[in-house]
């Protein structure tokens, strides 16, 4: 310090720094306002946690966050008026560039059977706008009879709909959810809509933040200035200060453009930490400066200042930057971005609040009269904690025990809270989808094995229809719902397909398929299973995670045909909200079913079919000849064969077997007739069950919907069940366990930080006092503001997040500051009491403490009056923390201190023999 | 099952000239389409999407008249399944893993089949005469360029097509398709044409969907063979299982 002081002593050397200061800023400066902006959110989720990699890697694969959701209230859903809007909504989504496809109830294609002609009907669900009342009341109860729509794309009491758009490959989650949101509300601009998905969440909050910073931070920055001016009362010295900061934020962002790194969110809030933290070190040299130059030339004054506040500036400096440092130690990159380039813009302001600002004094010959008020105030007050050290230590272990046991109740905890506030747009939309969608969280459980192979289809099957009965789980979604219903249209039977063959054909047709892309992928080796969540804070989902993953713990997954319908019938009954008995419904599903004799369903079946066009065969024009064959064919029974039916044909017809027409019924009834069978047996068998177990389906539309979803269960009855079952692999992942797992990063990033950080301060402390023991003094107010933090947290309840988790590394980089400041002007006279060294050190430093300390805490507090929650906390908690290390630093330095000194002569001199009184 | 339909539109082919206003270019490039009793053909139909590996199919097609059937080759999943057209709305497909032959009555279905990008409104405009009005825009030496709008009982998703008529096969070059909100939402394009007497075909036909990040779908012909001689009882739904 003596050399610089030196070379700034001369006129020229402070002339070329300043020109050279000044000159590499301005480039730097040019630089920093070409730098890049990262709004990626997804770069917050650390991938070194093996759950957010599963995460990230599951959605990367399906696309699951690649949805953006639109919920819109319609009293009068079914009207010509709304479903033209949504048609004209859902048609401009899908022009819109970012969007691949866009689906509602008025494009979502519907496959029916067609009972007149026969096969199956393959058109949209809403084929054309009703124009009058009888055409609404129709189209709602279509709409309404579909399961499958009820509860995913129109709620259940008809009062709303939800159009989902897919994201295109690349696609901008923001420029999508820009995009869809213009598109929609041009057709709705007075109805209320919701805006769900990731694309609209993670827009959501990153915007609440960037608009709170963008809006906050000048407030911020223009509270700090005044109370810098109204402390200090200098505006030259105060725009001094500040210029230190500007150039370090300059030299901050110039430097990521010049190494190509993005600026993030994050980084928003280093202006008000370098305005609030920086400007200390510029202050505590020119308040010296001023004290000295009162009485001696301004040259002396400015080589006395360098002497003595240059140590302690610098080791306050860096340990602040050993604090933000400390991030470099968190797992999430625009953390570790955010600490690295703040402790660079905290460096420079360090480096220049030593050279640019005594070179400027020197240049310009700054000198005004300090106030003297309020370190004559913390000097009394020192000086009595100081003097009755006993108890004072006494009352500080008494309040750090009790902040410690509060300390132990502080838990990671994230869930949507920690994002949003009650009432924002997105928790509304989450709301929205709760109540009228059952939910909006999803937990997703990967299946790894081959899809193709029934037995493991029924095995997904088996384990979605398990969960659904988790409390909390309010549907399932996964592949083998579109495939079975695929399966029916082409065979009749609501179940799984009953060979390999058929399951790839039928995945094969679903290619392309954008909602079926989310539920396997293209070698058909994984599924998706989705288990919806009608919960969504962040006690129900652990307590639903630990089910789901207890119950994966303990699967025997199943072993027969009776276990799979038995767990179908279950999920059927909550589905339905039909009461039924397990103990009930496991006798039934496995006591004698389907004994009736079903030939006169199937005779009726083969009845009915022969009058559409898929029945091949030019009968002869006879009486009841339809009827007749029918009743031969059904005579078969079960196990109708070609031969059997050439014969029953033949004998029927009256007509050799080798007849055309022979051959075109063979060719026409054979699968048919197997098929009726098999659907009578399975109905048969759902009548006889729903009896047993009990069940009460009604006898509407609804329950006649109910018992043909039991009699599709029931006609896996007679599968065979390989032995053994080829082993399906499962892992739990989704937004629930996102959050386990941030919670766990939080939690070890916290600790890595604080960890990191107290030893690199540490270091420092002892390195500039040359004592371990004075550098854990100058560290205890530290460590008894962070007792004080984290027992407050615990005992209001705040949680750790992604933001709560940075706070103590701000803390211990910004508040050992006073500590330092207070423990380098310790000097107690050799022959007096050591509370004279409380009272030196207090008149040398407390009215730099407490500025800095107002300055910051304003600052900080300034960020608590935005919309995102994450800022709140974090401006609140700091703005708390500051004013405590304040308190705390002149507490705990006076009743700790047991030496006379902590500094060498030449710095106590400079910083206390200013020529006057004191 | 659009893309059964949308083999049709490549197929149909030909020639000739007459005065040179919208409605006789359009009903030229009709006659020309339709010219040939029947085809066969052999494609290659490529399907990609950025992001994605491309998907390969390959189809064999029979035309005659308003019939056509295709039987798929590949993928190995898909390969035997064949679909029989006989009406614009009605179509039978035979699923050999199901042994059975199952009648479909689609119409207006959204999507493309498997991914591809031509939708069912693609497929099942094989003229465009009974469903679009015709004005020329322009003139070269070589082209004329069509603008269509549709008739006013017309169902079709476009507002507008823009097509270029190749003068030498009377035959679209390119088609750019408008939603009716006059925003170009796909490009199709026919090149390569050969002829086989008076009926020419363009050997590939592809189509981008600008409003999918420019997903394209490309039928490539591999084979063609014209007035083979095939017999209406190819195009039965009795056959299908053969």
């Amino acid at each position: 310090m003596e050399a610089l002081a030196q070379a700034l002593a001369k006129r020229s050397f402070s002339l070329v720094l300043v020109i050279v200061c000044l000159t590499i800023t301005i480039g730097l400066a040019i630089c920093a306002v070409q730098v890049e902006q990262d709004d990626d959110l997804l770069a917050f989720l650390p991938d070194t946690n093996p759950d957010i990699a599963f995460f990230r890697q599951i959605n990367d694969r399906f696309g699951g966050l690649d949805v953006a959701i639109v919920g819109i209230e319609a009293p009068e859903l079914f009207s010509a008026d709304f479903l033209g809007r949504l048609k004209e909504a859902t048609d401009e989504a899908n022009t819109l560039e970012q969007v691949s496809y866009a689906v509602s109830i008025v494009n979502v294609d519907d496959i029916t059977p067609d009972p007149e002609m026969g096969g199956i009907k393959w058109a949209p669900l809403v084929e054309a706008l009703p124009n009058n009342e009888f055409e609404s009341d129709f189209l709602r109860e279509k709409v309404m009879s579909r399961d499958h729509i009820v509860g995913q794309m129109v709620s259940a009491d008809g009062s709303a709909v939800i159009l989902y758009c897919f994201l295109g490959v690349e696609s901008d989650p923001r420029a999508t959810a820009e995009a869809v949101r213009g598109a929609v509300r041009k057709h709705f601009p007075d109805d209320n809509v919701y805006w769900g998905g990731a694309p609209f969440i993670s827009t959501y909050i990153y915007d609440a933040a960037k608009k709170d910073m963008d809006r906050l931070t000048p407030w911020s920055v223009v509270v700090i200035v005044l109370i810098l001016l109204v402390t200090f009362r200098d505006p030259v010295g105060a725009a001094l200060a500040l210029s230190t900061t500007g150039m370090g934020i300059a030299t901050s962002l110039g430097t990521m453009k010049l190494l190509g790194i993005e600026y993030n969110i994050v980084l928003s809030s280093m202006p008000v930490i370098l305005f609030a933290v920086g400007s200390a070190y510029a202050i505590h040299v020119l308040a010296h400066y001023y004290r000295h130059a009162e009485s001696m030339p301004p040259e002396e004054a400015l080589h006395r200042t360098i002497v003595g506040v240059g140590p302690p500036v610098l080791a306050a400096g860096l340990t602040t930057v050993a604090g933000l440092l400390s991030f470099v130690a968190m797992d999430i990159e625009p953390m570790r971005i955010f600490g690295a380039f703040t402790a660079l813009g905290i460096f420079t302001t360090l480096v220049l609040s030593l050279t640019f600002v005594p070179a400027m004094i020197r240049l310009t010959g700054l000198r005004r009269r300090t106030s003297k008020r309020a370190p004559r105030v913390m000097a009394e007050v020192s000086v009595v904690f100081a003097t009755h050290r006993a108890p004072t230590v006494v009352v500080m272990a008494l309040v750090a025990l009790l902040a410690g046991f509060f300390v132990t109740r502080v838990t990671a905890r994230m869930d949507n809270a920690a994002f949003f506030d009650k009432g924002s747009k997105p928790d509304l939309s989450e709301r929205f989808l709760s109540e009228r969608f059952g939910g909006s969280q999803f937990i997703q459980i990967l299946a790894e094995g081959d899809m193709k192979d029934p037995a493991v289809l029924l095995d997904v099957q088996h384990a979605a229809d398990q969960l659904s009965l988790v409390e909390h789980v309010s549907s399932t979604i996964h592949i083998v719902g579109p495939l079975t219903m695929a399966n029916e249209a082409m065979e009749g039977l609501l179940h799984v397909p009953d060979s390999r063959e058929k399951a790839a054909l039928l995945l094969g047709l679903m290619t392309g398929n954008k909602a079926i892309e989310q539920l396997v992928d293209a070698d058909r080796t994984e599924a998706l299973v989705q288990l919806k969540l009608d919960a969504s804070d962040a006690d129900a989902m652990a307590s639903i995670l630990n089910d789901v993953q207890g119950y994966f713990a303990a699967r025997e997954g199943y072993k027969d045909a009776a276990d799979v319908i038995e767990a179908r019938i279950a999920a059927l009954a909550r589905q339905f909200e039909l009461e039924v008995d397990p103990n009930d419904l496991a006798e039934a599903v496995r006591g004698p079913l389907g004994g009736a004799d079903a030939t006169p369903e199937v005779t009726a079946g083969l009845l009915a079919f022969m009058g559409t066009d898929e029945f091949l065969a030019e009968l002869p024009d006879e009486p009841d000849i339809e009827a007749r064959l029918a009743a031969a064919v059904a005579a078969l029974g079960p196990d109708v064969d070609a031969d059997g039916l050439v014969t029953a044909a033949s004998e029927t017809l009256g007509v050799e077997p080798t007849e055309s027409v022979v051959d075109d019924i063979v060719f026409s009834l054979e699968a048919a007739t197997s098929e009726l069978w098999i659907q009578a047996g399975g109905l048969a068998a759902a009548k006889d069950l729903v009896q047993l177990a009990g069940l009460q389906l009604g006898d509407d539309e609804r329950g006649a919907r109910i018992l043909h979803y039991i009699a599709g269960a029931m006609t896996d009855l007679g599968r065979d069940t390989p032995s053994p079952v080829p082993p399906v692999r499962y892992t739990v992942s989704g937004l629930p366990m996102l959050y386990r797992g941030l919670e766990a990063s939080v939690t070890a990033n916290q600790w890595r930080s604080l960890a990191l950080a107290l030893l690199l301060v540490f270091i420092v402390l002892s390195v500039v006092f040359k004592s371990p023991t004075a550098g854990l003094l100058a560290a205890s107010p530290t460590f008894l503001t962070l007792l004080l933090l984290y027992g407050a947290m615990g005992a209001l309840g705040v949680s750790l997040d992604i933001g709560t988790s940075m706070l103590a590394s701000l803390v211990i980089g910004a508040g050992v500051d006073y500590a330092v400041h207070m423990v380098a002007a310790w000097r107690a006279p050799a022959d007096g009491p050591l509370s004279e060294g409380a009272r030196a050190a207090a008149e040398a430093t407390a009215s730099a403490i407490w500025t800095n300390a107002i300055m910051v805490a304003a600052g900080f507090f300034v960020l608590t009056l935005g919309e995102a929650r994450p800022l709140q906390n974090v401006g609140l908690l700091t703005a708390s923390a500051m004013m405590v290390a304040g308190a705390t630093t002149f507490i705990a330095i006076p009743a700790l201190a047991r030496k006379r000194s902590y500094s060498s002569d030449a710095v106590l001199s400079a910083l206390h023999d200013h020529g006057d009184s004191t | 099952m659009r893309t059964f339909g949308l083999l049709v539109a490549l197929l149909l082919i030909p020639t000739f000239a007459a005065a040179d206003d919208g409605p006789s270019v359009l009903a030229k490039m009709d006659e020309s389409m339709s010219r040939a009793v029947d085809q066969y053909f052999e494609y290659e139909v490529v399907n990609e999407e950025k992001g994605r590996d491309p998907k390969v199919m390959e189809l064999d097609v029979w035309i005659k008249g308003p019939m056509r059937l295709t039987e798929f080759q590949a993928p190995g999943d898909m390969k035997g399944t064949k679909a029989l057209v006989r009406a614009h709305d009605q179509m039978y497909i035979y699923l050999p893993a199901y042994n059975k032959v199952r009648r479909v009555a689609s119409s207006m279905t959204s999507g493309g089949f498997m991914g591809t990008t031509f939708s069912n409104d693609d497929i099942s405009t094989v003229l465009y005469g009974p469903v679009y009005e015709g004005s020329l825009q322009s003139e070269t030496d070589t082209a004329w360029v069509l603008v269509l709008t549709p008739k006013a009982d017309a169902k079709t998703a476009y507002g507008k097509l823009v097509m270029t008529v190749s003068k030498k096969y009377i035959q679209p070059d390119t088609i750019e398709y408008f939603n009716r909100k006059d925003q170009h939402v796909k490009t199709e394009t026919r090149s390569g044409y050969t002829c086989e007497g008076d009926v020419c075909n363009a050997e590939s036909m592809k189509m981008v969907d600008h409003t999918r990040g420019d997903a394209s779908t490309e039928l490539v012909r591999r084979t063609w063979k014209v007035n083979t001689g095939v017999g209406d009882d190819e195009f039965s739904v009795r056959n299908l299982q053969n």
